[in-house]
């Protein structure tokens, strides 16, 4: 058994029954236990499901946000992603690095045996700077890292992020630094 | 959601528009449960659920320029969340109500309950109420959850799922009766007059 004016008890809760309507659905529903029935339960389902508390991942949340105000504010905001100089200098690192490298193991001056473990010892280092950083810039470019702007209250995100880059450069500029003065006798 | 924050969400549209990216925030901040609970029970996948909130929130930022205060900014949100929806099922060639088990893999979390004994009942609800909802036809749950979930007014339903009114109305109707036999009474039961 039902009531046949149970469907306007949907509209009756979404307001969309005009006030005369409503005012006579209210009387309506005093006296139908149906509709009452319905209307109880989506209060109590409602509840429910509003008041979840699953929310998407956090990288998600702040990547939006970004994007978000990258939009409006029609300007290049100051994240790592958007700098072309960084970009450059990113890919171009490493692969100077292991160019760097490979000259100084393989070219006939360049082999000294006093020096030669040393040599094989950064010459590792360095592969796994280079390694470690490539990877940290692919994850970048594809948008695992998410930076924000600064005018963004999480400035913070971005500055960490391009600290420990900051961190992978220093370290394998000092390592290059150190094969050069190694090579020199220094 | 309802019309006031309709008429609210209108002002923070027009708001971000004009250069106030706080405006958006507190619009993501207002929908991002809903609109990702939605997307949970739809696809019943939280990897997919997030490349799909994250989707439909892009397209929402690239269209809101061209957006056109005609309906709700939420039935807008929802129609862009729900027609993903369609179409991730029909790229993995699959319908969604069929292919997964109920509930596979989703945390049930209870949000804003006051005690532990309070949080039982609720996550204990939640389970019941999320069993339930994964049982029913596709059509029916999908009006559910974009009723309870967005608050989305039937007759903007109907528009995003492109069929009539009473149609919309009888696919509710359905979803309530179907979920109510499933669900214990006594834990749905309420005597507060809801609509006094």
């Amino acid at each position: 058994m039902s009531c046949p004016e149970i469907k306007k008890t949907h509209l009756f809760l979404s307001g969309e029954l005009n006030s005369r309507q409503a005012k006579k659905f209210r009387k309506h529903v005093k006296a139908c236990p149906f509709c009452r029935d319905e209307a109880n339960f989506l209060k109590m389902a409602k509840k429910t499901i509003r008041n979840t508390a699953d929310i998407p991942d956090e990288t998600i949340r702040r990547h939006i946000l970004h994007e978000a105000g990258r939009r409006i504010t029609g300007q290049r905001t100051f994240g790592i992603q958007t700098l072309p100089w960084f970009r450059t200098l990113a890919w171009g690192m490493p692969a100077l690095a292991a160019m760097i490298v490979a000259f100084l193991v393989l070219h006939p001056a360049g082999y000294n045996p006093s020096v030669n473990e040393d040599l094989m010892e950064w010459r590792d280092e360095l592969f796994i700077e280079t390694y470690n950083l490539s990877a940290e810039m692919d994850d970048l470019f594809s948008n695992r890292w998410v930076t924000v702007s600064t005018q963004d209250e999480n400035e913070s995100f971005w500055l960490d992020d391009l600290s420990l880059l900051s961190g992978e450069f220093n370290s394998i500029r000092n390592q290059i630094q150190n094969l050069f003065e190694n090579m020199a006798g220094i | 959601m309802n019309s006031r924050h309709a008429k609210s969400d209108a002002r923070l549209v027009r708001a971000y528009l004009a250069g106030d990216p706080k405006a958006f925030r507190k619009l993501y901040q207002r929908y991002e449960r809903p609109l990702f609970a939605f997307l949970l029970r739809l696809v019943r996948e939280r990897e997919s659920a997030e490349d799909l909130f994250q989707q439909t929130w892009m397209k929402v930022i690239s269209g809101l320029k061209n957006y056109e205060e005609r309906g709700t900014f939420s039935s807008w949100l929802f129609g862009i969340a729900y027609h993903g929806c369609v179409d991730h099922a029909r790229k993995a060639s699959r319908n969604v109500k069929d292919d997964l088990k109920s509930g596979q893999g989703l945390d049930c979390l209870p949000g804003d309950a006051s005690g532990p004994e309070e949080q039982m009942i609720q996550r204990e609800k939640l389970q019941w109420l999320y069993r339930a909802i994964d049982q029913l036809p596709s059509e029916q749950r999908e009006v559910l959850l974009m009723r309870l979930n967005g608050e989305i007014p039937f007759r903007e339903i109907a528009e995003i799922m492109q069929c009539p009114l009473n149609t919309v109305l009888g696919r509710m109707h359905y979803a309530v009766q179907s979920l109510k036999r499933m669900i214990p009474h006594e834990s749905w039961e309420e005597k507060s007059h809801v609509l006094s």
